[in-house]
């Protein structure tokens, strides 16, 4: 079975958002532990559209992936995935995403091809239709000399392909991506930003957290900046570039998170060496 | 669990998959035992049954050969399942790889309890083979006996099995998440401990009110000997169960597993990201002070600071390390503990038999020994990259920094303590004469320690296989220990003078040793260093980058 042809929400009209809205956040609230990390964000993520979630570190990115995902539950708010609540149906949107963590978390002990196999039957692929796939995949990646190899020879680049190819295994309707050109290697990374682009023309929804604003700036077609666990900035880079008189994205993000001048932290810095 | 949730294709998968990674030891940085270290039990539990099993030629009741072959299996499987159940319920790597992928969580449960009745029986059935079949020597028994006695052992690892996963399932329901590491370990432990110790401690401080007989409560509490009255189905003899006393424990047994197996199943994916997410956001201030106020007085270069520094602050962060620590050794300190409250706090100078506190010096020997057997492995391991960028005439500084840690904590804090406790009971001269004598022994094993240390603290992968062979060390060390207790009981301390020349001579003894022992910790960390990335799992991921 592909997730193409996976069905809606079973209830008809559970779903409140609009037709060509993928995920919808509402109030969403997130704690660990005492700290309450996520204070209230609401936004959605449209259909055939690549989002990217900009923030400064510890602003709450991966953490709201990883609400979306179904992987952690908010403590407060309402989630919605491809019509589909969260935490209560986690395993149905789990069915529909298509995860690259931050880390590139693993079984070393598996080869490529035994982790995507995994990847894939977890996912319920016909085995005709999984082992094209991989080959497809791993073909386009340029990992398929080392597919027998186990994945704790790989370095760093190969295995971020690795989870890239074992988030895009199922088709996902959804593809959320968390740092994911870490340690690529130049051409690889363009092809990724291709095939995200690609994916979103197809109608694929895909959320994308990333330190590198030149990327999100070229490859976005809205970002999302959060702050503190709040979402700051909400719109296309050259709707924020015209609201903020700023030149690039990295000025519109280092000015609606009123990050320090520079300079000064560079003296700081070497002022501690001189001493 | 709803059953209309089990997926039979994908519990098939996930059984394949957690055989093959435990073949392919995936598990070693985590809790359990891997399979190579399960298999290897094998031959070693079929000996201990074996030898067991001679006990049937002094013809004693069946009854009592079958609780002592259950008891023995209880005594091993305990420790072991409680890690596997822990290993299979708060895995990291199968949160992180896992956690986003469609996974039914009563499939999940599933497949993870038949993996944990599969360590069961892998340690049940070697251990019970022979002693099954030697059982028919016994008078009274049927031909049939090897077949019960067998399935009770069987029957008794999967409930053991049960338990110990609905104790985890409670825990994830009710211990904030951010404690729920630590609740875990201290269930381990209170398991490993309170389980053989149990009766003792139900004896102590006597007999409970008189109308209660806790032999028999204990007994008919206690699921072994539900198992042994099973066993011995169509023998003559089987354990008398009080039931007043068996029920509400079965009960309570039957509440665990469904409340812990349920708990599991629905929520452990969430649960589980949440648990290797939780961090303590800060080191409490008075811990931070305790540590600075241990370290600061410590002589010599920085790098010998910032290594002891290290050390402390690992030592009690390091949860991995926490919990082999406090396995390997809690066992020791609740003995010495009971045997302190039974045998009183008398002087351990002029006594003319053995007083339990003379055994704190040796006590503390041994902690001090199994620490540097622990000492370099770490479950973040990786971050040891660090000490490949120390210039190479650091380490000897280093080796230092560990010593003056661990003098620190096994041998100066309990002589500190010995001593203002000794001159309270004691008086003056024995309390100071016993803390000095404490301080001595305990350098000296000190000295030993460091011989056996494996390298840089906290950089290498943690391999569950050393715990096992740890155990045997510990055997060995409390043989010795009680040897050396002996001795001094009878020649050293029952004269104060020959205890200050003990002192004396060991004081000499003990640097001449950490001396030694210091060097060949030096070349062993200038070792490891090269060899901190030779891990079962890469340690640069981009060092291997085109």
């Amino acid at each position: 079975m592909t997730i193409s042809a996976l069905p809606g929400p079973a209830v008809p009209g559970e779903s409140a958002s609009p037709p060509d809205v993928s995920i919808r956040v509402q109030d969403l609230h997130f704690t660990y532990g005492n700290a309450e990390v996520i204070h209230g964000l609401t936004f959605s993520v449209r259909r055939g559209e690549v989002t990217g979630l900009l923030g400064p570190n510890g602003a709450g990115k991966s953490t709201t992936l990883r609400v979306l995902i179904g992987i952690l539950e908010a403590s407060r708010g309402s989630v919605e995935v491809e019509g589909f609540s969260l935490p209560e149906h986690a395993f149905e949107v789990k069915q529909r995403i298509g995860y690259v963590p931050e880390s590139a978390e693993l079984y070393d002990t598996l080869t490529a091809q035994e982790f995507l196999e995994l990847a894939g039957r977890l996912h319920d692929l016909d085995e005709d239709l999984l082992q094209d796939r991989i080959e497809a995949m791993l073909d386009g990646l340029g990992l398929l000399d080392e597919r027998l190899q186990r994945l704790n020879t790989y370095s760093k680049g190969m295995r971020q392909k690795v989870l890239l190819a074992s988030a895009l295994l199922h088709d996902p309707a959804v593809v959320v991506l968390d740092e994911p050109l870490s340690g690529l290697d130049a051409d690889t990374a363009v092809l990724v930003k291709r095939l995200l682009s690609v994916l979103a023309a197809k109608g694929r929804t895909v959320l994308y957290s990333s330190h590198v604003l030149e990327v999100v700036e070229r490859v976005c077609a809205r970002v999302l900046i959060l702050d503190h666990g709040k979402l700051i900035a909400d719109g296309s880079p050259a709707d924020l570039m015209t609201s903020t008189r700023e030149h690039t994205l990295e000025d519109v993000f280092r000015r609606v998170t009123q990050a320090d001048d520079v300079e000064p932290r560079v003296d700081r810095i070497l002022g501690g060496l001189r001493r | 669990m709803s059953v209309l949730d089990f997926d039979r294709r994908q519990y098939r998968l996930l059984l394949g998959l957690m055989r093959d990674l435990g073949a392919r030891r995936e598990l070693t940085s985590q809790l359990g035992l891997d399979a190579s270290a399960m298999y290897l039990m094998g031959p070693f539990l079929l000996l201990i049954g074996g030898v067991c099993s001679l006990f049937a030629l002094a013809h004693p009741p069946p009854r009592g050969f079958l609780m002592l072959l259950l008891g023995l299996t209880a005594f091993f499987l305990v420790p072991t399942l409680v890690s596997e159940a822990a290993d299979a319920f708060m895995n990291p790597a199968e949160a992180s790889v896992l956690a986003h992928r469609p996974v039914r969580g009563s499939t999940y449960a599933a497949a993870k309890l038949t993996y944990v009745f599969r360590a069961s029986l892998m340690v049940t059935l070697p251990l019970n083979a022979i002693p099954a079949f030697a059982g028919l020597a016994l008078s009274g028994t049927r031909w049939f006996y090897p077949l019960t006695h067998l399935a009770a052992a069987a029957l008794m690892g999967c409930c053991i099995a049960l338990l110990a996963c609905g104790a985890f399932g409670v825990l994830f329901g009710i211990v904030p998440i951010r404690r729920l590491r630590s609740a875990a370990m201290w269930a381990q432990l209170v398991a490993a401990v309170a389980v053989p110790l149990a009766p003792q401690l139900l004896r102590f401080p006597g007999r409970g009110p008189g109308s209660l007989d806790l032999d028999a409560a204990y007994w008919s509490a206690v699921p072994i000997t539900w198992f042994a009255s099973l066993g011995l189905i169509g023998q003559a003899t089987r354990p008398l169960i009080v039931w007043t006393y068996a029920l509400p424990s079965a009960l309570g047994c039957v509440i665990l597993i469904a409340v812990g197996v349920t708990a599991l199943s629905q929520t452990y994916m969430t649960r589980v990201v949440m648990v290797m997410r939780a961090r303590q956001a800060h080191a409490g201030a008075g811990r931070i002070r305790i540590r600075r106020t241990l370290t600061h007085w410590i002589p010599g270069r920085p790098a010998t600071r910032g290594t002891a520094a290290f050390v402390v602050k690992m030592a009690m962060r390091e949860w991995q390390f926490r919990r082999s620590f406090l396995q390997a050794n809690m066992f020791l300190v609740v003995i010495l503990g009971l045997s302190l409250v039974r045998g009183g706090f008398l002087s351990p100078l002029g006594a003319r038999r053995l007083v339990p506190i003379q055994l704190t010096p040796h006590l503390f020997g041994i902690l001090a020994v199994m620490t540097s057997q622990f000492l370099s492995f770490s479950d973040r391991y990786r971050a040891g990259w660090i000490f490949q960028t120390t210039p190479g005439s650091a380490f000897r500084s280093m080796a230092r920094g560990v010593f003056w840690a661990m003098w620190s904590i096994f041998a100066a804090l309990p002589a500190l303590m010995l001593l203002v406790a000794g001159v309270w009971a004691w008086g003056a001269r024995d309390g100071v004469i016993f803390a000095a004598y404490e301080l001595a022994v305990t350098s000296t094993y000190l000295g030993v320690a460091l011989w056996l240390a494996d390298g840089i603290p906290f950089t290498k992968p943690p391999r569950p296989s050393r715990a096992a062979a740890s155990q045997s060390a510990v055997l060995v060390l409390m043989l010795t220990a009680v040897v050396a207790a002996g001795i001094q009981a009878s020649l050293i301390l029952p004269n104060r003078v020959t205890t200050v020349a003990a002192t004396l001579a060991l004081s000499l003894l003990a640097p001449a040793v950490t001396w030694a022992s210091l060097r060949v910790l030096e070349v062993r960390m200038k070792t490891s260093v090269d060899l901190v990335g030779a891990s079962p799992t890469r340690m640069f991921a981009a060092s291997a980058e085109d």
